[in-house]
């Protein structure tokens, strides 16, 4: 038998031979820039339109009119600022908790520039006003297929990693991410079946009519917000909080039931945007009733994962990165207690189509979506750039304070012109004639429009200074090569 | 052919079972140290180091 050991070396140059490195961070680092570069755009084009409610005269026809830039805006910030943060946190964390490579350093590539792409089609067809004209689901058919295959690539990355793993068991976070790659996957679908107008038309038929429409968008809708914008972000909070903490997750048996429970109830909330409409009642109610049992899964998740620093409470005072991951937490918590609230019928036939709505989504968007993001951003970024820590702590509180100032102008405005709107739109004189035209209720909220574009201002403020401290860290010369290790946690109370 | 009622109530009931299931597997005594082990994976990576 030919003796293996002594056979020759592989003749090959050494730069071929020598193994990639064991993660694949340079695509961390892509898609964290990208969710920056997204968030100041999409938040910028928040801001001008918060102004246009305000000032009309700001609407410039036809491309730069409300009506093009709003899905714009919901988009960016969404698809573009939340999806490529999602990309990146996903990918680190899979990487992380299953010590494996990345599946394929093609598949990576692809879901990053592929993701771009689609994100390029679906804005410049806003301006140029080629839309579905479905809220969340705007871009036309031919952006549809070219995120179904970017999806697809992106889901047999993930799967690929998970199967790679070196970890016996697939850590909760883990569970999260795959939810919503999955769960989106199947609403955008449904949600999308179209024929184009005629070959070569990038307008198009829906497959859905009346009222079966309203209900397949409004499940899309829905679980746009519990997919994307929770499960996504919930798979963040299981790992960059324990990470940030050096703690261990509070209950991982809390966290089973946390990830099943929102599997299993989120899904039937849908109707509840459609009250008081055609939809048979009995789906009204359904969607309803699943909302408001969507008060525990919400709330158990939430002192899951505040309880993580339980005996640990010191840290919070002095890690601003840390205060942005338990602020989110709270917002997460309060815009999850508003929502089932909202969906009660009497509640609903107040707030709908009222301006609270809008507050109620930027509580969760700005206050739980977003900060959670920049908590896992001020993570990764030193992270990933190997340095000692962020350029300035204290910038990270400014950016801190100066959000959450811009977030409770923005809901708290929203709150009083909300709630003024619907009684107004509701109040009759003793003949049963409306007490005020439509023109008037308008009129009265054009300061809360100020206000709210005041919020929206000091909020875009605060991503600006967190882009200038990432920049000056990625040019601070290197950190020695071995840092200190983080100490290993300290033993832990067992917890329920 | 079964009436969509009675099926629904099935597939409800089934759910229910199931979810039910699950949370008395996490919660079972005899699971907690095992379930509760898991909790360390973010913290046993080693950390800052990217090499081979």
């Amino acid at each position: 038998m030919p003796d293996i050991a002594q056979s020759p070396p592989v003749l090959a140059p050494p730069t071929e031979t020598r193994a990639k490195p064991r993660f694949d961070e340079t695509i961390l680092k892509y898609f964290t820039i990208a969710s920056v570069f997204w968030a100041i755009a999409g938040m910028a084009v928040g801001v001008l339109i918060a102004f246009q409610m305000a000032f009309p005269q700001l609407n410039v026809e036809p491309y730069l009119t409300f009506g093009r830039l709003r899905p714009l805006h919901t988009s960016a910030v969404i698809f573009a600022f939340g999806g490529n943060i999602l990309m990146a946190t996903s990918y680190h964390v899979v990487q992380r908790t299953c010590r494996a490579r990345l599946y394929s350093d093609f598949l990576s590539w692809f879901t990053f520039w592929g993701y771009q792409a689609f994100i390029l089609m679906a804005g410049l067809g806003y301006v140029f006003g080629v839309t579905q004209g479905k809220e969340y689901a705007e871009p036309e058919w031919y952006a549809d297929l070219w995120l179904t295959i970017v999806w697809v690539a992106y889901l047999v990355n993930f799967m690929g990693t998970l199967a790679r793993r070196q970890e016996k068991h697939i850590y909760v976070a883990n569970w999260f991410y795959l939810a919503f790659i999955v769960t989106v996957a199947i609403l955008h679908l449904v949600n999308n079946v179209t024929v184009p107008f005629e070959i070569g038309s990038v307008h198009s038929y829906s497959a859905w009519a009346g009222v079966q429409s309203a209900l397949i968008q409004w499940w899309y809708g829905h679980n746009a917000v519990g997919f994307f914008l929770t499960a996504g972000f919930l798979g963040i909070m299981y790992y960059y909080i324990p990470k940030q903490a050096n703690r261990p997750v509070y209950s991982y048996r809390l966290s089973i039931i946390h990830f099943w429970a929102l599997i299993f109830i989120y899904i039937w909330a849908g109707p509840h945007h459609l009250l008081y409409t055609s939809l048979p009642d009995w789906a009204q109610t359904l969607g309803m009733t699943f909302s408001i049992i969507l008060w525990m899964p919400s709330w158990g998740g939430m002192i899951n994962g505040m309880m993580t620093l339980s005996g640990a409470w010191h840290k919070l005072r002095d890690d601003p990165v840390l205060q942005f991951m338990i602020i989110a937490l709270s917002f997460y918590g309060m815009a999850t207690f508003e929502g089932p609230l909202m969906s009660i019928r009497a509640v609903n036939s107040l707030s709908h189509y009222t301006d609270w709505t809008i507050g109620h989504v930027h509580a969760g968007a700005l206050g739980w979506v977003a900060f959670i993001s920049f908590g896992a951003i001020y993570y990764l970024v030193p992270h990933l750039w190997k340095k000692a820590g962020m350029y300035s702590t204290k910038l990270i509180s400014v950016h801190l304070w100066i959000g959450t100032i811009g977030i409770v102008l923005y809901i708290t405005s929203m709150w009083v012109a909300g709630i003024m709107q619907g009684l107004m739109w509701r109040a009759y004189d003793e003949m049963g004639f409306l007490t005020y035209s439509f023109v008037e209720t308008v009129q009265a909220m054009h300061p809360y429009y100020i206000i709210r574009a005041v919020g929206g201002v000091l909020f875009l403020l605060g991503v600006l200074i967190m882009t200038f401290n990432i920049w000056k860290t990625i040019k601070t010369p290197d950190a020695a090569e071995n840092e200190a290790l983080p100490a290993s946690p300290a033993p832990l109370p067992e917890h329920a | 052919m079964m009436n969509t009622s009675l099926l629904g109530g099935l597939i409800t009931l089934a759910f229910t079972v199931v979810f039910l299931g699950i949370a008395a597997w996490a919660y079972w005594p005899k699971n907690k140290d095992k379930l509760q082990a898991h909790r360390l994976i973010p913290l046993n990576d080693e950390d800052t180091h990217n090499d081979q």
